[in-house]
């Protein structure tokens, strides 16, 4: 960040390249919707580029990224004011083209089946604990990075992400119908 | 490893297990019992990951349009407080620990001081008025606070006849 407040913009397209995919993950699971998920992010990359003048990076880029996504992917929420789509879509033509000629379509569709259904049990969370869960595994975020992106302590971090999996376990093999 | 580490180490995105948190979780009955109740959650995370990752699309560039005054300002606000919070977190902690140390002293001299002025050689120490005087008919005057055993001497003075008290 330094080099690109130096000028060197090349330096934060290696940012761009590092983060995208990590931040997609986390927008695409908030806002269950994929090309929302993908204008975001590259709303909050451009934010972060046009105000990396305002940026001390003696602090951690990360958790100044992070912290940008999860404060638009809320402001998108209270624009757009509607309910949570539950997971990405599936394109049907995808989907049938995949399942007539790939030989692997079958498999393609199933995992995305249980994406939708892990998004689905995330968003039936509460939004904390949710936040916590998807910054913990999708972003691979310490937990000290995420009580500073959730404005919590670190215990509190902690706990969410703990309390968010015990209410997970409980509810993914009822929504897969693996309790029957 | 603490149990603390062990949840850490659990709960990583890409987790490889490894001989000190395999060694806890045989010695510590708490951290097995949450281990298996939250495996099913852990896998559906970890490998709904990979999936994610797997149909991530490609890095296309962005419009103009996308930027708006809005998110820069969300930016730079972010920026400005973050800092701060660090500091702030730090401050708060070491300021709540300053307001319970003295508010623990305050309170422990109070009760201290409160122990000492009703302990009942204090009062009985303090006390000018014989035994035998009524504190029923003295009651309006400025005596000074007596003890349980000094009332009951008064009450016993005045309404026990002397036979019985002997």
């Amino acid at each position: 960040m330094r080099r690109t407040q130096a000028g060197n913009f090349s330096a934060f397209e290696e940012l761009v390249r590092r983060y995208r995919g990590p931040l997609l993950r986390v927008a695409a699971s908030k806002l269950g919707d994929q090309l929302a998920a993908e204008d975001l992010v590259q709303e909050s990359l451009l934010a972060a580029f046009a105000a990396r003048q305002t940026f001390n990076p003696q602090y951690a880029f990360r958790t100044w990224m992070w912290t940008i996504l999860l404060r638009l992917c809320q402001k998108y929420r209270q624009r757009e004011s509607r309910p949570i789509r539950a997971g990405g879509s599936i394109d049907p033509q995808r989907a049938d083209g995949n399942a007539g000629t790939d030989p692997c379509g079958l498999a393609h569709l199933l995992q995305s089946e249980r994406q939708d259904l892990l998004h689905q049990a995330l968003a039936e969370l509460p939004e904390a604990e949710a936040d916590a869960l998807r910054l913990r595994f999708f972003a691979g975020l310490k937990f000290e990075e995420i009580a500073v992106a959730m404005a919590s302590s670190v215990s509190g971090a902690k706990q969410r992400v703990k309390h968010g999996l015990e209410r997970l376990a409980d509810r993914l093999p009822m929504l897969s119908g693996g309790e029957s | 490893m603490k149990c603390d580490q062990a949840f850490e180490r659990l709960t990583e995105a890409q987790f490889t297990d490894d001989a000190d948190l395999t060694r806890h979780l045989r010695e510590c009955p708490r951290c097995r019992a949450m281990q298996q109740t939250l495996s099913p959650a852990l896998k559906w995370m970890r490998e709904s990951r990979h999936d994610v990752t797997e149909q991530d699309s490609p890095w296309h560039q962005p419009s103009a349009a996308l930027l708006t005054e809005e998110s820069v300002a969300v930016a730079v606000d972010i920026a400005q407080r973050l800092p701060r919070a660090g500091r702030n977190a730090v401050m708060r902690q070491a300021l709540g620990f300053a307001l319970v140390a003295t508010f623990g002293i305050a309170f422990g001299v109070l009760v201290l001081g409160q122990h000492k002025e009703e302990s009942p050689k204090a009062v009985l120490s303090a006390s000018p008025l014989p035994k035998t005087m009524c504190l029923w008919t003295q009651r309006d005057g400025e005596s000074p606070r007596q003890s349980a055993a000094s009332v009951v001497d008064s009450c016993i003075a005045c309404h026990v006849p002397a036979m019985i008290r002997n």
